[in-house]
């Protein structure tokens, strides 16, 4: 019955699954409905801590990634392209 | 000098001169995010500084053209996401905005609800820390939907200048980025299985 009405009036688990992976481009009344959803829908919880931990993984493993060129080559190259295109 | 001089009329003068200040501080500035933008996609440093340069090349050919009617850095972006596509032209893979993801479909019943229900966030865990498995299920994700992530997540680049960016409308970058997510969500969920 409280699913039934939370897919009526709020939002179903789909709706939230897509909301989440694009938080910052809702309005006020969006963001508290999928509030309300997070209250009570222990799935969706599950679901939200996830790509959350996903997104910081990712953000870590792209930090990672550039650490692997050393500094002093990217410095080369900005030096490069200064001489190459600026009189 | 903030983000928004970059745009301002007087500096894009100066570098449609090429007067040397104006561009040292331009690429002195964005060198490296381009650079970290092209790792994300590129992962090889070296073909990364190659389509960099490609990207400063083709800038200041076309600055000449450029009208400030988008910001500098969404220009810088657009050129090097061009290149990256030009390096992969055969492998790159089609992204299908139009047609529902049934990878995603599955997931959930008729009624909206999980059908299979996400894994156990304690558990999950575990796979989203092992960086070989994140990396792994990054190279998996169509060109496009891992561009919009990384432009959002990592760049924290606006909506607007992403649509500009990848010349998408919204609702499709809305989609890029849910399915870009749920892709590496349920390619985690399964490592965490066999972890």
């Amino acid at each position: 019955m409280l699913k039934k009405w939370m897919n009526q009036f709020i939002f179903s688990c789909k709706d939230v699954s897509f909301q989440v992976c694009n938080q910052g481009s809702q309005g006020l009344l969006t963001r508290f409905r999928l509030f309300l959803h997070r209250l009570i829908c222990g799935p969706c919880r599950d679901y939200m801590t996830q790509i959350e931990q996903m997104d910081s993984s990712v953000k870590l493993l792209i930090g990672e990634r550039q650490d692997q060129f050393e500094r002093s080559k990217l410095d080369e190259l900005t030096k490069r392209i200064i001489n190459k295109h600026g009189k | 000098m903030s983000k928004d001089n970059f745009s301002s009329s007087e500096f894009i003068e100066r570098l449609k001169k090429k007067e040397m200040q104006a561009v040292s501080l331009l690429v002195e500035k964005y060198n490296v995010v381009l650079f970290r933008g092209a790792m994300a996609q590129l992962k090889e440093p070296v073909a990364s500084e190659e389509v960099v340069a490609e990207t400063w090349e083709a800038f200041f050919a076309a600055i000449e053209r450029f009208e400030a009617k988008s910001h500098i850095r969404t220009f810088l972006f657009g050129i090097l996401y061009n290149k990256i596509r030009e390096r992969r032209r055969h492998s790159a893979r089609f992204v299908d905005l139009e047609n529902p993801d049934p990878l995603i479909d599955m997931q959930f019943a008729n009624d909206g609800h999980w059908a299979n229900q996400p894994m156990d966030p304690e558990r999950f865990v575990g796979a989203s820390q092992d960086l070989e498995a994140v990396e792994n299920c990054l190279e998996a994700l169509a060109e496009k939907q891992k561009q919009a992530f990384y432009l959002q997540e990592v760049e924290g680049e606006s909506r607007e200048e992403i649509c500009k960016i990848l010349e998408v409308t919204s609702t499709n970058l809305g989609v890029l980025i849910y399915r870009a997510k749920n892709q590496l969500r349920l390619c985690l969920e399964a490592k965490a299985v066999s972890l």
